[in-house]
This record gives structure tokens, C-alpha cells and sequence, in this order.
């Protein structure tokens, strides 16, 4: 979670937080981690009720088919969109950032195979990439912070300079990024100590939330809001000031490429594995491989970066609701009808 | 390399008939079923008659000119004919003759004794009493006694018994146990393997004297029957592993094994891998080494390379050395020939990457100094590296096929003359030669050959990638290949054990290697039965509080005179 997280900061959207909340962004970064942990507590009270099932199956049981499977569906598509606005946003960024002569479908193509070879490996080779990555990307966001110029606290004052309105659509917009976990309702079943899922979630919720938060303090305390909130990637500028290593922002590259990486395979695996479930007989694997150019395509579609932003501002404002909506109503409808946990049903599971 | 089932045997006339009419040299026969089918064809209890006995084993032997028949009589008086079979060459002769022949052919009068008369008595007699040798065994059937002469026994038949003996009188000319040719040391035992089998299992049996290590042999290959060994700690080893290994050596189906790296390319996981999955050694301490971690070593006779399985990435790593030197000096030296590895795998890449696409990065002065100096240059840094990489891989290639005292020559003239000229030239910049140069020394670095050579190969791709790409490029070809690693197993072993999956007993002996009182538990990524090396109490500060306690005292002796004073 910590390095699917990580990539928020490659989110032009990012600087909406600035934008936005201003000094005020950490307030509503904050709720969104208790939102995190609540929202975990809501997946795994419906993933137990059907262990050895994935939401795919179960779905249409509670719900019926006519509006199980489409829900379903909706879910798998956030995944998908995720993945594809990933594409887009890392390109954009990296283009801007280190290839300003590079095409974007070649920065693109490349991540493309990339994003290939995670989903062949399937979930296994994603999440032992995680393991190793994630050390190295906390530590780098470390090494920027100690190697921040100028931290001022001053920065931080007067509080919310930007008022209360714009402290929802930051928690709306963190909050829409921590319901990536909604991954939880593919993956129960493989789960090798569902027992701990629990813990094991809310404590990655948590550092993942507490990253973003960190990330927004460095950038306030180094940038300030204004300046943060005018530029369009601001932690990328917080990179490039760092005492450590002159105009290390290049070195830095390959972390924000390890992050790309991890969220994009990540999302489009679980999209792809959420068609598999749908229709078993499909197997992950070409699912996936034809998932990756349709994502791509889409990627592509906006014609500018403004249009992109939007685009992802839009996605993030509806993607909470229907990945808080399904699960609650899945759940709603179970305990309604007494299906799954200790019931008949389970053991019919 | 072919696993082709045949289907139908060819009768012998009919191939002779074929020959004679002149069939097309190169033309697929199938020789499997030819040699095989003649040998089975006889597949039979051999006869009491002595020439008919000889009739079909020179038959079934061909013309060889290296195949001895030796017919004698038995006792001084012709009472009893018999002969040895035998190929020149790979028999003790000297023993044969003084043992065997000699008192059977002089001394043996009781042969003649009219008691024995029946095949019983003579069997018992020849085996009881003339066949002064340690391992005699009998064989009953002519398959059976073709293998054990091609396996370069000597083989004893006798007329009226419808048994051969089998006398174990291998020997033949071998190189002596020597220095190993690739795994040097500095400290360290200096023995290596060499082509004999037994030999090899001897070195090693006498680093593991437990009677829980088991030897188990192996023939392998249809032609060249060549024999192996699988080595392993019974009691330690993975018995699911042990079945596995035996289980993938048994679906080997091949003419010949010459060399132990035929078995690994049979046996390895993902055989399309630049990384090897199985290891292999020619030290003897290495292999008893990993036997008492619980893995499983395969011997070869004609190869002196040892085989290990399972392999992770962190066992090609480390030196043997590294366990005979303080633990702190070795930490540091694993540090450098980490960054090595490092170094060797990334530093054309980076120096593509940062002088093309981010010179921002590279301090001020030295971008001047590498601007100078590429200044006459005509390629492009890409070009230049390829053309250094690749001049270089051709010096070492080349260094390995000539005789030693003139590769080390070529090696140093060729790269310092190729180096200077084309630096006089203005081909190559100063700064690629040395890049190249620190490459190339980097990899030496590497204690293994075949890791060596992944790294190698996997440089040029990231090289392109870098000057396509710049750091992002490198990037992507290090994900690509972190990801391969992750994915590749060994045996069921996760290759980058134990950093992902993270075991932390594992990680005091990867890059850092802790001291030797802490290595108390086997390598639990290779599950093995018994995960302890030592008892869990002992421990070196366990060990100092009890000397200080007790103190350090040496019982007189008993005249009186203590040997050494006492400290506390």
C-alpha cells in the first residue's frame, strides 16, 4: 500500500491539496486515514462473511445476477481507470520531469511492458517486488525530508488560510486513493492468514496514509502552500532542492519510477483477475495482456495535461462513492438475507 | 540432446545389409535401438559352454581392439578353461595378474582334486579361495556382464558355470587432487575435485564424517552410462526435495553425460534464464558446506565440478573464504563485492545515461573535464560504449582459449594497446576506457563464473535501455529484471531468499555475515528437518562468562609441576 501510495505525489492532483485546503491539507489527510481503517473494517466484515469466496462470486448470489455481476463490474472498471490514469500521469510526468523530447507513447510503451511482465507473473512476482521496493521508497521520501533546505514551520501558519470549504474534496480526494484496498474483495480467498487481515490492513492503511501525510508536511514546511499550490508537480521542486545531492531530482527517477510501477501493475492485475473471476474459464493472464493496450489507449485520450488533471479529478470524485457504495450494499443486502457468515449458506460456500 | 523414443528395433542383418548397400552417410538411424536391441536380444542366463559364451560377447563387444580376451586354464594340469574380459586401459592389470591370474593359472591344484567336480564346488572354490580380490561380484545374464566391462570391470567366465564374476580392478590414468582451477583462495583448504567420481565423494565424506550422510548412486546417460552420486544428510535434508531432485535426474533421458553442466541444464527450473539455478563447485569444503545446510550435491564421474541444489542468488555470492576470515573483515569485503556486482551490472548504463539525458546531475568541473576529453570524439557515448563493452568481451574471450602464458600477455597488451590506441585515435574518450576497465574488474569481483555471465549479457540490454530512456530507461530494465528474479525458483526455493521472501535468521549471512556463534540456525529457506547447526544456548558471550567464572586452570601434573600458569 505504502508504494502504491507513494505515487500520489506524481498526481498532477497532488497540488490540488495545496490548492485546495492550503495550510489547512492535513486535517482532512488525517480523517481520510480514519476513514482508511474504517473503510478496511467494512471489506473484511463482507470478505469474512464468504471466505472462500471473491466478491465476483458472492455478488450476484446477494444481489441477483441482473445486479451483482454489473456492480462487479463497476468495481473492476475503477481498478482499470486507476491503472490507466496511472499510465498517463507517470508519462506526463516523467516527460516533463527528465524526457521533455520523449514522446509520451514511447515513455508509455515502455511501461507498458513493464506492466506486461508483472501481470504474466501474476500476483506473487507484484508482491515480492513490493517488498523489496518498499523499503527503498520510504527511505528515499526520508532522504528528501532530512535533505530539505529550508523547512520553516512558518509555513504551516495561519492554519486553514483556505477556510473549511476546501478541507472536503482533499478528504474526498485522499480518501478515493486509500480505497485502492478495495482489492481486499479479490484477493480474500488467496490470503494465506485471513486471521490478521485485519490488523495487517489497518496498519498498511495507516502508513500509507501517514506517508501522504508526511509527503504534504514536506512540501508545506519546504514550499508553503502558495508557491506548492501554483507549481504543477511541487514535490518534484522539493526534490530539486535538496542539500544531499545537487539537482538530484534525476535520482529520484527511479524511485518515482518503482512506485509507477507497483500501482500500475497493481491496478491493472486486479482488474484483470476481477474479469477472471467473473468468467472463470478466462484465464488472468491474456486478460491481462489485453487489458494493458485498452488502458493504454484510454490513457491517451485527454489531449493535454489540464484535460488529463480534470479527467482524474472527476474519476476520484465518483470512484469513492462507488467503492464505498458496493461493498456497503453487498454487506447490507447479506445481513438482510442472512447469507454467508455462520449461516446456511456459508456452509453451502 | 534429444529425448526420442524409438519404436522399432532394427535386426543386425538387416542393417549390415543396408551398410553394404551403400545407405547415405549422416542419414538418421536410429543406433538407439540398433545397439540396444542387439544387446537385449541376448538378454539370457549365459551358458556353461565357454565358447559359446565368448561367441556372444564379441558379438555384443564388436571389434573393439581394446577388448581383451584372455583365455587361460585353471590349474597346471588344463583341467578347467576360462577367460577374462577385459578393456586395455581401464584395468589394473598388475593387481589382475598377481591376484588373480597368476594363482589361478600356477597355484590353484585343488582345481584338479577329483571332489570337485560340480558347478557348486567350483563356484565356491573360485569364489571362496582363488578370487583373492576385495570386491568380486556375480552377474548372471550378457547385458549385464557388457555393462560391467564397459564400466571397466574385469570379468572372469568360467566353462560350466553359468555365472561370470565381476572383479572391481578399475583403473586408469587420472589427474591428481590439485589446486581448483576457478575458486581460489586466499585462506582455505587447497583441494579440488577432480574427474573421478569416488574420489571426489571421498573429499568430501571426509569433511562430513555423520553417519546420517548418505551416498546414493546414479547411471546416467544411455550410451555413456556415466556413473553419479547424490550426497546428502539425511537426517537434515529436505526429504521432499531429496525426491525431487532424484525425481528430475531420473526423467534425464540422454547418449552421453560428459560433464556435470549437462545435469544442470536437465534439472534447473526455468531453463530460459540468464541466472543459474543450481550451483556448482570445485572445492570439496564448499560441497560439505552446503550438505550441512541441508541441501543436495550432485557428483559426476568425468567432471570435476560438483553440482548444488537448490541455489538462490545469495549462494553465489559469497566466497568460501568468507567463513575462514573474521567476520568483520569479511562483512566489508561482501560490501565491495556487492557493490561490484553493482558496479559491473549499472556503470556503463549510468555513464550513458547521466552524459546523455542528465548532465545536471554530474558536478560541474567533471562535466567539463569528461566534455574535454570527448571532445574529438566522433560517436555518440552510446557508440562508444558498445564499441569498449564489446572490444573487451571479445580480449576475454579471446584471453580463455590461448595457452596461459600467452593470454595473460594478449590480456594485458591487447587491453592496454587496443585501450591507448584508440584513445590516441580520438575513437574513445580516456573516461569510457576507464569505465570499462572498472566494469570489467567488477565483475571479476564475483566469486561465481556463471553469475559473472548473466551480469555480463544482461549489461548490454541495459545499455541500450540507458540510451534510449536515460535513467528511466534503466530503471525499467532493472524492474525487468528484479521482477525475473523474484519469479525464479529453485527447487521451490524463492531465488532472492532470503530478502524477498524476508527471513531475518537468513540475513545474518547475506551481505553482512555475522559471526560464526550466531549462524546457529540452517538456512530456513531450504526447510531443512533439522533447522539448528548447534545447540540454541551456546553462544560466544555464554562461553566467556564461563571461562570467567570457572576460570582457566591446568591441573598439575603429577609430579607436581603445573604445565602453564593459570589466569582468571
Amino acid at each position: 500500500m505504502i508504494s502504491v501510495l507513494s505515487t500520489s505525489v506524481l498526481q498532477p492532483s497532488f497540488r490540488n491539496f495545496l490548492r485546495w485546503a492550503g495550510n489547512g491539507g492535513w486535517l482532512p489527510l488525517t480523517l481520510a486515514i480514519v476513514f482508511g481503517v474504517a473503510y478496511v473494517w467494512l471489506l473484511l466484515s463482507l470478505a469474512k462473511r464468504f471466505p472462500k469466496q471473491s466478491v465476483a462470486e458472492y455478488s450476484s448470489r446477494v444481489l441477483g445476477p441482473i445486479v451483482g455481476y454489473p456492480l462487479v463490474v463497476l468495481l473492476v472498471a475503477t481498478f482499470f481507470l486507476r491503472g490507466a490514469f496511472a499510465l498517463r500521469n507517470m508519462s506526463e510526468f516523467f516527460v516533463a520531469a527528465i524526457l521533455p523530447e520523449t514522446p509520451i507513447s514511447a515513455v508509455l510503451i515502455v511501461m507498458i511492458v513493464l506492466v506486461t511482465y508483472a501481470i504474466w507473473s501474476e500476483l506473487e512476482g507484484i508482491v515480492r517486488f513490493n517488498e523489496l521496493a518498499t523499503p527503498l521508497i520510504i527511505g528515499s521520501f526520508i532522504l528528501v525530508f532530512i535533505g530539505t533546505m529550508r523547512l520553516s514551520i512558518w509555513n504551516l501558519l495561519p492554519v486553514l488560510n483556505k477556510g473549511m470549504h476546501g478541507l472536503l474534496p482533499v478528504f474526498q480526494s485522499a480518501s478515493s486513493d486509500l480505497a485502492i484496498v478495495s482489492y481486499i474483495l479479490f484477493i480474500y480467498p488467496y490470503l494465506v492468514d485471513p486471521q490478521n487481515a485485519a490488523r495487517v490492513g489497518s496498519r498498511h492503511i495507516v502508513n500509507a496514509g501517514l506517508l501522504l501525510l508526511f509527503i504534504y508536511m514536506n512540501t508545506v514546511l519546504s514550499l508553503g502552500s502558495h508557491i506548492g499550490a501554483a507549481l504543477t508537480w511541487p514535490y518534484l521542486v522539493v526534490t530539486e532542492n535538496i542539500w544531499l545531492v545537487e539537482r538530484g531530482e534525476a535520482l529520484f527517477m527511479v524511485i518515482w519510477t518503482l512506485a509507477a510501477f507497483i500501482k500500475t501493475s497493481f491496478c491493472l492485475y486486479t482488474a484483470a483477475l476481477g474479469i477472471s473471476q467473473l468468467i472463470p474459464k478466462v484465464s488472468l493472464k491474456w486478460v491481462g495482456i489485453v487489458l494493458i493496450p485498452l488502458a493504454s489507449y484510454l490513457a491517451l485520450i485527454p489531449d493535454d495535461l489540464p484535460s488529463a488533471v480534470a479527467a482524474y479529478v472527476l474519476f476520484n470524485k465518483y470512484t469513492l462513492f462507488i467503492e464505498l457504495a458496493i461493498p456497503m450494499v453487498i454487506l447490507l443486502f447479506a445481513i438482510l438475507r442472512r447469507m454467508g457468515g455462520n449461516s446456511r449458506e456459508q456452509t453451502s460456500n | 540432446m534429444g529425448r526420442r523414443q524409438t519404436r522399432y528395433p532394427i535386426p543386425v542383418n538387416e542393417l549390415a545389409k543396408k551398410r553394404k548397400a551403400g545407405q547415405a552417410e549422416g542419414e538418421h538411424t536410429d543406433t538407439k535401438t540398433t545397439t540396444s536391441a542387439v544387446v537385449e536380444a541376448y538378454d539370457r542366463q549365459i551358458s556353461r559352454d565357454i565358447c559359446e559364451n565368448v561367441a556372444i560377447l564379441e558379438k555384443l563387444l564388436g571389434n573393439s581392439d581394446d577388448v581383451i580376451f584372455r583365455h587361460i586354464t585353471i590349474g597346471n594340469a588344463n583341467q578347467l578353461p576360462a577367460v577374462f574380459i577385459l578393456i586395455d586401459g581401464l584395468v589394473d592389470k598388475d593387481s589382475l595378474q598377481e591376484s588373480v591370474m597368476t594363482p589361478l593359472m600356477l597355484w590353484a591344484k585343488e582345481i584338479e582334486a577329483p571332489a570337485v567336480t560340480t558347478p557348486e564346488a567350483i563356484r565356491h572354490l573360485m569364489s571362496e579361495h582363488f578370487l583373492s580380490f576385495l570386491e568380486v561380484k556375480e552377474k548372471l545374464t550378457y547385458p549385464e556382464i557388457v555393462a560391467d566391462v564397459l564400466a571397466a570391470e574385469a570379468v572372469l567366465i568360467v566353462h560350466g558355470l553359468n555365472l561370470a564374476f565381476v572383479l572391481g580392478a578399475k583403473k586408469w590414468e587420472h589427474r591428481a587432487i590439485s589446486d581448483p582451477a576457478t575458486e581460489n583462495l586466499v585462506r582455505g583448504p587447497r583441494e579440488g575435485f577432480n574427474e573421478l567420481m569416488k574420489v571426489n565423494v571421498a573429499l568430501v565424506r571426509r569433511r562430513v564424517k555423520d553417519p546420517q550422510f548418505r551416498v546414493k548412486y546414479l547411471k546416467l546417460g544411455k550410451r555413456s552410462v556415466t556413473d553419479c552420486a547424490l550426497l546428502y544428510l539425511e537426517d537434515v535434508a529436505n526429504p521432499v526435495l531429496v525426491d525431487e531432485v532424484k525425481r528430475r535426474i531420473d526423467l534425464i533421458n540422454i547418449d552421453g553425460i560428459l560433464d556435470s553442466g549437462y545435469i544442470e541444464q536437465f534439472i534447473q527450473d526455468t531453463p530460459y534464464s540468464p541466472f543459474p539455478q543450481v550451483q556448482y563447485t570445485e572445492r570439496p569444503d564448499r560441497v560439505a558446506a552446503a550438505i550441512l545446510e541441508g541441501r543436495v550435491a550432485i557428483v559426476s564421474d568425468g567432471s570435476p565440478n560438483a553440482l548444488i541444489a537448490p541455489a538462490t542468488l545469495t549462494n553465489f555470492l559469497p566466497a568460501p573464504e568468507d567463513y575462514y576470515e573474521r567476520w568483520l573483515l569479511m562483512t566489508a569485503i561482501r560490501i565491495v563485492r556487492t557493490a561490484s556486482l553493482l558496479n559491473s551490472i549499472l556503470l556503463p548504463s549510468l555513464y550513458i545515461a547521466f552524459l546523455n539525458f542528465h548532465q545536471e546531475i554530474i558536478p560541474s568541473r567533471l562535466v567539463l573535464a569528461i566534455a574535454g576529453a570527448r571532445a574529438g570524439v566522433p560517436f555518440s557515448a552510446v557508440v562508444e560504449a558498445f564499441i569498449m563493452e564489446f572490444t573487451f568481451e571479445l580480449l576475454r574471450e579471446a584471453g580463455i582459449r590461448l595457452p596461459a602464458p600467452i593470454a595473460s600477455t594478449i590480456g594485458i597488451v591487447g587491453g592496454i594497446i587496443i585501450g591507448q590506441a584508440a584513445v590516441s585515435a580520438g575513437l574513445v574518450s580516456p573516461v569510457m576506457v576507464i569505465v570499462v576497465a572498472l566494469t570489467a574488474i567488477g565483475s571479476f569481483a564475483i566469486p561465481s563464473f556463471n553469475v559473472a555471465l548473466s551480469i555480463r549479457i544482461l549489461r548490454f540490454p541495459l545499455m541500450l535501455l540507458s540510451a534510449m530512456f536515460g535513467l528511466y530507461g534503466l530503471t525499467a530494465g532493472g524492474i525487468l529484471i528484479v521482477m525475473h528474479l523474484v519469479t525464479l525458483k529453485s527447487f521451490g526455493v524463492p531465488y532472492l531468499s532470503p530478502i524477498a521472501p524476508l527471513t531475518l535468521s537468513g540475513l545474518t549471512d547475506t551481505m553482512v555475515r555475522a559471526p560464526a556463534w550466531q549462524h546457529r540456525l540452517r538456512p530456513l529457506m531450504f526447510r531443512p528437518r533439522n533447522k539448528y547447526r548447534s545447540a540454541p544456548s551456546t553462544s560466544y558471550f555464554q562461553g566467556k562468562r564461563a571461562m570467567h567464572e570457572h576460570g582457566f586452570e591446568v591441573a598439575p601434573l603429577a609430579d607436581g609441576a603445573a604445565k602453564e600458569g593459570s589466569e582468571t
